[in-house]
C-alpha cells in the first residue's frame, strides 16, 4: 500500500500512510473536522456530499473534502483556518434552515444537531424551503424527509451496503428527494424493512 | 441515520382487527404484455449505460415515461426500479407519470427563459401562449437552448422556431411542426472535394506521426474551448500516459446561458470536427469515441448520425469505434464529470477530483474529453501550421476565438476574431455596434457562470485568464450585451434561477445555496450579509464549477452596480 | 467476516421483539381442566384460556408434569414415550432434552423441526460426506468466483446470506439460480433456471452428465478423494441435457453452460435450501449436488463448498447436540456399538439401541396406539406437521401430553400441562449458527411473570423422574457437551464468553476456528467422498383431473416458521395480517379470479380459505401458501408422504385446486 508521507494539518506535522485520507488522519490525531454524510463504518463509500468537512490545502482555489482527499507528501491543510470554519459553519447553517426546531426534531442527539452545536449553528439566518409531509405508511418506520439533508447515507445503506436497492435520490436540484422504488409510500414499496438506513 | 429520517417506531401494538392483506405483492409487478413491448423497444441484451437511451425511446413513443413501462423497463434491464427512477427524473426532458395521473398532452411547446430570451420579452411570449389556450398543448419554459442570436425562442415538439412570436408559434402547432430543421451545410462529399481528410489519410499512411501532431498542438497554444482553457495538446499527453484502454468523450452539450458556438460549427460544417476527433483519437490511442450532444439540438443529433455513418462506410473510421448519446436536458452534463456519469447512464452528478478524468473517467478507465470546437481547429492547425492559429490572437493574446454574441447589438451571433480583443472592438468591430436606442451599460464575459462586467471595463482583453482580477471568467465566450434599459438586479436573479434549476442538487453549497439565494434575490431588498456568505459558501465548498461560479452574478452586482440595487 | 455477519441483521430479528411483551405471553404454568375436551378444532382465546386450564404454581405443575410422563413410562415402557426439542431453544437446552428422553424416558424417539427443513439434507450428507454440517460458511460467497443458487429464495429466508449473494454478484461472481419460482434475487444472476417443480434430479443429473462427458470434472480430486464415480457415470448418461430439457424446462444449451462455468470455475460453491430437502426425493435431490461438487473438486478449499441454508436460527446446534432420532450428539449413531457404549458411561445408564421415530412418523405411531405420552418443548407440529390434521388429532388422543413454550400455541391446546419458558433474549446459552460458528447470547431482558429458562424446566423434569442431575446453570451443561463432543474440542464456555463467537472444528485452544472443512478428505470411514447415483422419482402426488395445480409452501419474510413469534410481533404483524396464497397474474386470469379475492385452496386432505395475491414470481398453475397462519394452516393441505431416507414430507409439491372462496 501506499507510503508514509508526511503532512500537515492545522499547524501539526502528520504522518499517514496506507491511502487514509485527511479526515481519518484528523481524526487519528484527535482533531475533530465535521462530517455528516461520511459514516466511518465498514462497507460505507464515501461520497463527499454535504461538504461539512472541507479544508483549505494550501495552492488550491477550492476547499477540499477531507474525507475523500487523501493527503500527499508536504501538503498544508488547514481545517481550522478562518475560510475552512466558514464554509463548515455555512454548510451548518444552510442544512439547519431547512430543519424542524430543535424542539420539534425528530432526533435531537443526532449527529447533525451535535454537529450544530459544536459549530454553533442550531438557528439559521436563511429562508426555510416548503414544509414535507412525513410518510406514515409503514408500521415500523416512518419517513420523516422534512429532516432530510440529501446526505445519501440510506441510498448506500440499501443499495450498496444491504443491496436490496429499494431507496434512491430522485429528480434534482433542490427538488432532490429521497425515494422507495417509485417514489412510492414506504409501506407499498418492496423495502423490507431491513433497517439498515436508520443506523 | 444522520439526520434521522427514518426512525423505527418500536413496541407500538396495534389491534389486528379488519386489517387487510395487500392484492398484490409488494412493489410493482410486471406484466408480460408491456414487458414484451418493452423489450421489442430496446432490443435483445440490454446494456446498463444505455438506460437514458432507453428511456428517450420509450418518451419518444408515448410521450412520456409510465410507471408500468419503466417497471418493465428496470425488470428488463435487471436494475432496480430505484436506479430507474432516479434517472427518469434527473432529466428534464423526460416526464413520468405515475399510476392514476395523467399524462401530458401530445404536444409540448418550451419557451427559452435564460437570459438572452428574456431580454428580447419570453415573459410576454410566455403569458400571450397561455393565454392563447392552445388545445392539446403545454407551456414549458426551459433553459437556454443555444439561439440566443435569434432570441426570443420556442420550441415546438422537436422544431425550433427563432424570432418566436406567438403567430409562429401557433402556425407551428396548428401545421404540426414539429419535427427539427436540418441545416445546410458541408456534406461528406462536399468536405472531401475541398480537401477534407487528407489530412486524417496523410496521418494513416503514416506522414504525420502522433508526436508531430501533439508538437503542432503545442505550439498552436490551442486551448479547450469548452470554457476551461486547458492546452489541448498537454491533455492529449496525459491521456495518452495512461494504460489502454483510453476512452474520449466529445462534449456536444453546451448550455452556458449566451452560448451557441459549437451548434453554428456542426450545423455548418461538421466534418470539420469529426475528423479532429478521429485524429485525436489516433494520436491518442483511443479505441472508443462517446459524441454527447445535447437534446435541445436534435438537428445536430440527426445529421451527425447520418455523417458518421458515411465516415465510416468510406472507412475512415475503422480504428475508432463511435457511439453516439442524447442527452435529455440537463446543463449540469456540460460538466465534463457529469457528462461521464450520463453516458454510463446515470444522473449527471459532477464527480469529486482528485481522480482527474483524464486518469479515472468513463467506466473507469482514462478518458479524453473535448469540447467540439477543440476538435474542430485541430486539421486548420496542423494544415496551415500551428502558428497561423497562435499568431491569431491580440492585446498579448494568442488563438482565434469563437465569440457567440447576444443581447442589445445590432448583429448578434457567432464571431471569430482574435482571442484577447476588448468588448469594444467586439461590438463595434463584429457586432454593428448598440441597437437603436440602447447604451452599452454591461456584459457578460462567459455566460451566465463569469459575472457581470461594466461597459467601464472595456479594455480588458477577452481571453482565459484575463479577467480573474475583476471576478470573472471568459469561459466558452458566450457575451451577453446590456444597455441602460436593462437592470442588473434582474439579470442576476435570472442567473440564479438557471443555476438554482440546473444544480444537480449533489452538494449542499450548490444544491441549498442557489435555492437559498433566489429566494433572498426576489426580494426588494437584499441582504448584503446573507448573499454575500452564500456567495462565498458556494464558491469555495461546491464540488463543481457550477455551484463555485453561481455566486459571481452576486458579486458583480454589489462590486459594479450597487445603484441597481 | 464474522464482524462483518454480525452488522447484517435481518428483519425478522430486527424490528420485532416486542413479541416477547406480547399480552398473550404465558407467564404461569397451567394445568388443564378436567372437562377440557381436547378434540375438535382449536377455539380458544389465547387471552383467556380460563376455559380449558386453570393457574398453578411450579411445584405443582412440575409434579404434575413429570408424575405423568414417569406413569406412562413405567407402565408402558420406553417406546410409549417421544420428545420434540426445537431449534430455537440454546444448545445447552437441546443437549439436555435429548439426555432426558433418552436417558430419562429411555427411548431415542427425539426430534425436532429439522426433520421437516433438512433432514434430507443431513441423510445425503452424512452419507456423502460423513458430516451434516456446512462444509463453508455462506460468508464463503466472497470468494468464490460461482454460485449455484438452487431451491432457495434467500431474501426473504435468508436476507443476511441474500446480501453476501448480491455484493458477490455485483463483484461480478457468477450467480445461478435455479428455482421453479422467481426470485428477488434474479436481477443479480447471471443465469436464472426456472425448472419445472419436482424435476430436480432430472436437471441436476443433466449437468452432471455434461460435466463427466465433456471431460470437466477433476480427474485427479475424483481418484483421490471419492468413491462411486464410475457407477455415478454409468447412470447419468442416459441423462443428456438434450434428452433432459423437455423434462425439466431448461433447454440443453443453458445446463451446457451452466455445467460448464461451475465445472470450470476456480471456485465455485452450491447453496441450497428447502426447495432442494423437502420433497419425497429430497436425499436425491441433494446427492446430485454431493455429486456435482466431489466431481469436480469444488470443495474443501476457500470458495468452495456444499451449504444447506438453514430454517431456524440454531438449527445447526440442535442437531449438534443430538435432537435426531438415529444420533447421539454429534451424529454418533445410536445403533453403533462403540458410541452408544461410550454414552452408557458418560450418562451412567443404559440406553435404547434401536433408531428412533422421526417427527411425522411419532405422529403416526400415536395413532397407531404406541406412543402414549410426549414432551415438547418449543415446537409446533399442530401447525408445521404435514396434513396437520391428522397431527392435530394425535396430539389430542395422547394420553398425557407436556408443552413447554411461551404462548399457548396449538399444539399446547392439546396439553395437559403448559409450562411456561424463555424466549431468546431472556436467557443465557450458546448457540450454533449454519456457518458453525458457536456464539454467545446473554439475557438482556428479564423473564416476565414465573416463566423459566427452558433448561431449568427440564432439568427439574428430569429430577423428578429420576435423573440425578445438578446443573446449575447452562456452563454446566455446557461442560458435559464438551467433554462428550469431539466438535467441541478447544471451545470452553470461558473462550466463547470471552471471545463471543468461535466456529468449531478448532485446532487449538489459542487458535481460530476453520472456516473451511474437508481439505483433505472427508471424515467417512475410508476417508473418501461417497458419490450416489440419483435416479428419478416423481413427486409422490401429481396434478391430475380433481385437483390440477401445484401446492406449493414456504415462508414470508416477516413471518418466521409457524409464526407463533412473528406473528405475535405487532410490526411484522401489521405487514402481513392476513393469510394469503400467492399466484401468478396468468394462473388468476385463467381461474377467473381477481387479486384480494378470496380463495379455497383445497386437496386430498381437506381445504382452507385465503387471500388471492398477485405475484408473478409463482409459475404457472401453482399456488404458494406460507405456512405461518393458524386461520389458515397450509399444512392441513400439504401431503405427508416421506421421503424414504430423510423422512421428511413433501412440502413443496402436491396436487391442489383453487376456486373462488
Amino acid at each position: 500500500m501506499g507510503n508514509t508521507i508526511r503532512f500537515t494539518l492545522d499547524g501539526k506535522t502528520i504522518e499517514s500512510s496506507d491511502g487514509e485520507t485527511i479526515w481519518q488522519a484528523a481524526d487519528r490525531v484527535n482533531i475533530p473536522i465535521p462530517h455528516l454524510c461520511y459514516l466511518p463504518q465498514p462497507d460505507y463509500r464515501t461520497d463527499g456530499n454535504c461538504r461539512a468537512c472541507v479544508v483549505e490545502i494550501e495552492g488550491e482555489g477550492a476547499l477540499a473534502a477531507s474525507c475523500l482527499r487523501k493527503p500527499a507528501e508536504g501538503m498544508v491543510v488547514r481545517s481550522d483556518s478562518e475560510r475552512a470554519r466558514k464554509s463548515q459553519s455555512l454548510v451548518m447553517e444552510l442544512l439547519m434552515a431547512d430543519q424542524p426546531s430543535r424542539e420539534k426534531a425528530h432526533e435531537r442527539e443526532s449527529r447533525l444537531w451535535e454537529w450544530a452545536e459544536t459549530l454553533d449553528t442550531t438557528s439559521s439566518r436563511f429562508p426555510a424551503r416548503d414544509s414535507i409531509d412525513r410518510d406514515l405508511s409503514h408500521p415500523a418506520m416512518h419517513v420523516a424527509l422534512d429532516a432530510c439533508i440529501q446526505c445519501n447515507l440510506c441510498v448506500r445503506a440499501c443499495r450498496e451496503v444491504q443491496v436490496n436497492d429499494v431507496i434512491g435520490m430522485a429528480h434534482r436540484g433542490h427538488h432532490a428527494k429521497i425515494v422507495f422504488d417509485f417514489d412510492d409510500p414506504m409501506g407499498a414499496s418492496t423495502c423490507v424493512a431491513c433497517g439498515e438506513c436508520v443506523f | 441515520m444522520q439526520a434521522n429520517t427514518i426512525e423505527v417506531m418500536a413496541g407500538r401494538f396495534r389491534n389486528s382487527d379488519g386489517r387487510k392483506a395487500r392484492p398484490y405483492t409488494k412493489g410493482r409487478q410486471v406484466d408480460r404484455l408491456t414487458k414484451a413491448e418493452i423489450k421489442a423497444l430496446i432490443g435483445e441484451s440490454p446494456r446498463r449505460d444505455l438506460l437514458i437511451e432507453y428511456l428517450h425511446l420509450i418518451q419518444d413513443r408515448h410521450g412520456h415515461l409510465s410507471s408500468k413501462n419503466l417497471a418493465a423497463l428496470a425488470d428488463e434491464m435487471c436494475l432496480a426500479q430505484s436506479e430507474v427512477y432516479e434517472v427518469a427524473t434527473f432529466y428534464a426532458h423526460f416526464d413520468v407519470v405515475h399510476e392514476g395521473e395523467n399524462p401530458p398532452p401530445p404536444m409540448t411547446i418550451r419557451v427559452c427563459d435564460s437570459i438572452s430570451c428574456e431580454l428580447a420579452n419570453a415573459e410576454k411570449l410566455v403569458h400571450d401562449l397561455e393565454q392563447a389556450s392552445l388545445k392539446d398543448v403545454r407551456i414549458l419554459r426551459a433553459p437556454c437552448m443555444g439561439r440566443c442570436a435569434t432570441a426570443p425562442v420556442a420550441e415546438v415538439g422537436h422544431n425550433h422556431v427563432d424570432h418566436a412570436t406567438l403567430k409562429k408559434i401557433t402556425e407551428a402547432v396548428a401545421g404540426k411542426h414539429i419535427h427539427p430543421a436540418i441545416p445546410d451545410y458541408i456534406g461528406f462529399d462536399d468536405y472531401c472535394g475541398s480537401g477534407g481528410y487528407r489530412l486524417w489519410k496523410n496521418c494513416l499512411k503514416g506522414r504525420y506521426s502522433p508526436e508531430r501532431i501533439l508538437d503542432d498542438l503545442d505550439t498552436s497554444r490551442l486551448k479547450g474551448l469548452g470554457g476551461a482553457g486547458f492546452p489541448t495538446g498537454r491533455k492529449w499527453r496525459i491521456v495518452g500516459g495512461y494504460e489502454a484502454p483510453r476512452l474520449m468523450a466529445v462534449n456536444i452539450d453546451e448550455g452556458e446561458p449566451g452560448t451557441f458556438k459549437d451548434r453554428y460549427y456542426l450545423e455548418s460544417d461538421p466534418h470539420r470536427f469529426i475528423e479532429g476527433m478521429l485524429i485525436a483519437a489516433w494520436v491518442v490511442g483511443i479505441e472508443k469515441s462517446y459524441v454527447y450532444i445535447r437534446d435541445e439540438y436534435p438537428a445536430i443529433i440527426a445529421l451527425l448520425k447520418e455523417e458518421i455513418a458515411k465516415v465510416q462506410s468510406a472507412g475512415l473510421a475503422d480504428h475508432l469505434e463511435i457511439e453516439i448519446r442524447r442527452g435529455a436536458g440537463a446543463y449540469i452534463c456540460g460538466e465534463e464529470s457529469a457528462m461521464i456519469e450520463s453516458i454510463e447512464g446515470k444522473r449527471g452528478l459532477p464527480r469529486n477530483r482528485p481522480p482527474y478524468v483524464a486518469e479515472v473517467g468513463l467506466f473507469g478507465r482514462p478518458t479524453l474529453e473535448n469540447n467540439v470546437e477543440t476538435l474542430h481547429w485541430v486539421r486548420d492547425i496542423i494544415e496551415k501550421g500551428p502558428k497561423w492559429f497562435s499568431e491569431s490572437g491580440a492585446n498579448g493574446c494568442s488563438g482565434l476565438r469563437s465569440y457567440s454574441v447576444s443581447g442589445r447589438v445590432k448583429e448578434p451571433g457567432v464571431k471569430l476574431a482574435s482571442a484577447g480583443i476588448t468588448i469594444r472592438e467586439l461590438i463595434e468591430g463584429h457586432c454593428g455596434g448598440m441597437l437603436d436606442g440602447h447604451k452599452f451599460k454591461s456584459y457578460l464575459p462567459g455566460g451566465a457562470s463569469g459575472g457581470i462586467l461594466p461597459a467601464s471595463i472595456d479594455n480588458v482583453p477577452l481571453d482565459f485568464g484575463t479577467l480573474h482580477e475583476y471576478g470573472c471568467f471568459i469561459g466558452s465566450a458566450a457575451i451577453v450585451v446590456f444597455s441602460d434599459q436593462d437592470n442588473m438586479k434582474d439579470v442576476a436573479l435570472n442567473l440564479m434561477r438557471f443555476f438554482r434549476d440546473e444544480s444537480c442538487g449533489q452538494c449542499t453549497p450548490c444544491r441549498s445555496g442557489t435555492e437559498k439565494a433566489a429566494r433572498l434575490m426576489a426580494k426588494p431588498e437584499w441582504d448584503m450579509e446573507l448573499l454575500e456568505d452564500l456567495s462565498t459558501v458556494m464558491t469555495d465548498a461546491s464540488i463543481c464549477g457550477l455551484g463555485q461560479a453561481a455566486g459571481n452574478p452576486i458579486n458583480c452586482v454589489f462590486k459594479y452596480f450597487p445603484e441597481d440595487l | 467476516m464474522t464482524q462483518w455477519a454480525q452488522v447484517l441483521v435481518s428483519p425478522a430479528v430486527n424490528v420485532c421483539f416486542d413479541y416477547v411483551r406480547h399480552p398473550h405471553r404465558l407467564n404461569r404454568p397451567l394445568i388443564r381442566l378436567d372437562k377440557a375436551s381436547k378434540l375438535g378444532d382449536i377455539k380458544i382465546d389465547p387471552s383467556d384460556f380460563s376455559s380449558h386450564f386453570r393457574e398453578a404454581s411450579w411445584e405443582e405443575a412440575l409434579d404434575y408434569a413429570s408424575g405423568g410422563l414417569r406413569q406412562i413410562r413405567d407402565e408402558h415402557g420406553s417406546s410409549a414415550m417421544a420428545g420434540f426439542g426445537s431449534a430455537k431453544c440454546s444448545n445447552e437446552e437441546a443437549y439436555v432434552f435429548q439426555k432426558l428422553v433418552r436417558a430419562g424416558f429411555g427411548t431415542n424417539n427425539v426430534d425436532h423441526c429439522t426433520r421437516l427443513c433438512h433432514a434430507s439434507s443431513v441423510a445425503a450428507l452424512l452419507e456423502g460426506i460423513g458430516s451434516g454440517a456446512v462444509s463453508a460458511p455462506f460468508m464463503a460467497a466472497e470468494e468464490s468466483d460461482c454460485i449455484i443458487l438452487i431451491g432457495a429464495n434467500p431474501t426473504s429466508n435468508h436476507p443476511v446470506a441474500a446480501t453476501f449473494f448480491k455484493q458477490a454478484a455485483k463483484q461480478g461472481t457468477i450467480l445461478i439460480l435455479m428455482d421453479p419460482r422467481k426470485t428477488q434475487l434474479q436481477r443479480h444472476a447471471t443465469h436464472t433456471l426456472q425448472f419445472k417443480p419436482g424435476t430436480d434430479v432430472a436437471m441436476l443429473n443433466a449437468i452432471l452428465h455434461a460435466i463427466i462427458e465433456e471431460g470437466l470434472y477433476d480427474r485427479e480430486y475424483v481418484s483421490q478423494h471419492t468413491e462411486g464415480f464410475e457407477s455415478l457415470s454409468r447412470h447419468v448418461r442416459e441423462f443428456s441435457p438434450e434428452n433432459m430439457q423437455n423434462v425439466c424446462g431448461i433447454d440443453a444449451e443453458t445446463l451446457r453452460t451452466v455445467a460448464r462455468k461451475y465445472a470450470a470455475s476456480r471456485a465455485s460453491i452450491i447453496f441450497w435450501g428447502m426447495g432442494i430437502s423437502q420433497h419425497v426425493h429430497g436425499t436425491d435431490n441433494a446427492r446430485c449436488l454431493i455429486a456435482l461438487s466431489l466431481i469436480t473438486g469444488q470443495i474443501g478449499r476457500p470458495g468452495t463448498g456444499l451449504h444447506p441454508l438453514r430454517g431456524q436460527n440454531n438449527v445447526q446446534g440442535a442437531s449438534d447436540a443430538g435432537l435426531i432420532p438415529m444420533m447421539y450428539p454429534d451424529y454418533q449413531p445410536v445403533f453403533e456399538e462403540n458410541p452408544k457404549a461410550r454414552f452408557e458411561d458418560a450418562w451412567g445408564t443404559s440406553l435404547d439401541p434401536e433408531k428412533g421415530l422421526t417427527v411425522v412418523e411419532i405422529m403416526r405411531a400415536i395413532h397407531d396406539g404406541q406412543i402414549r405420552s410426549m414432551y415438547i418443548m418449543g415446537e409446533n407440529p399442530a401447525m408445521s406437521d404435514p396434513d396437520v390434521k391428522h397431527a392435530r388429532e394425535a396430539l389430542a388422543s395422547l394420553q398425557h401430553l407436556v408443552v413447554q413454550d411461551i404462548f399457548l400455541t396449538e399444539t399446547a391446546f392439546h396439553a395437559d400441562v403448559i409450562l411456561p419458558a424463555s424466549a431468546w433474549p431472556e436467557k443465557d446459552g450458546t448457540v450454533t449458527n449454519t456457518n458453525r460458528q458457536i456464539q454467545m447470547g446473554r439475557q438482556a431482558l428479564q423473564l416476565p411473570g414465573e416463566a423459566r429458562p427452558d433448561w431449568w424446566i427440564t432439568t427439574e423434569i428430569g429430577k423428578r423422574i429420576g435423573m440425578e442431575w445438578n446443573y446449575e446453570s447452562p456452563s454446566d451443561i455446557y461442560q458435559e457437551m464438551a467433554s462428550v463432543m469431539p466438535s467441541l474440542n478447544n471451545i470452553s464456555w470461558g473462550r466463547i464468553e470471552n471471545e463471543g463467537s468461535v466456529t468449531y472444528p478448532c485446532d487449538a485452544p489459542d487458535r481460530p476456528g476453520n472456516d473451511i472443512v474437508f481439505e483433505d478428505g472427508f471424515p467417512t470411514q475410508n476417508g473418501k467422498g461417497k458419490i450416489v447415483p440419483a435416479g428419478i422419482i416423481s413427486p409422490d402426488e401429481l396434478p391430475d383431473e380433481d385437483f390440477p395445480m401445484i401446492l406449493s409452501t414456504g415462508r414470508q419474510l416477516e413471518h418466521w416458521h409457524t409464526g407463533a413469534m412473528t406473528r405475535r410481533a405487532s410490526v411484522l404483524d401489521e405487514i402481513e395480517p392476513e393469510a394469503v396464497a400467492t399466484l401468478s397474474f396468468d394462473t388468476l386470469q385463467k381461474l377467473s379470479l381477481e387479486p384480494g379475492e378470496r380463495i379455497q385452496v383445497s386437496t386430498r386432505r381437506g381445504s382452507i380459505e385465503l387471500v388471492a395475491r398477485m405475484d408473478n414470481a409463482v409459475p404457472e398453475d401453482m399456488v404458494f401458501v406460507p405456512f405461518c397462519y393458524v386461520e389458515a394452516a397450509a399444512n392441513i393441505l400439504t401431503n405427508p408422504a416421506l421421503d424414504p431416507i430423510g423422512k421428511i414430507p413433501e412440502f413443496k409439491f402436491c396436487a391442489a385446486r383453487v376456486s373462488a372462496a
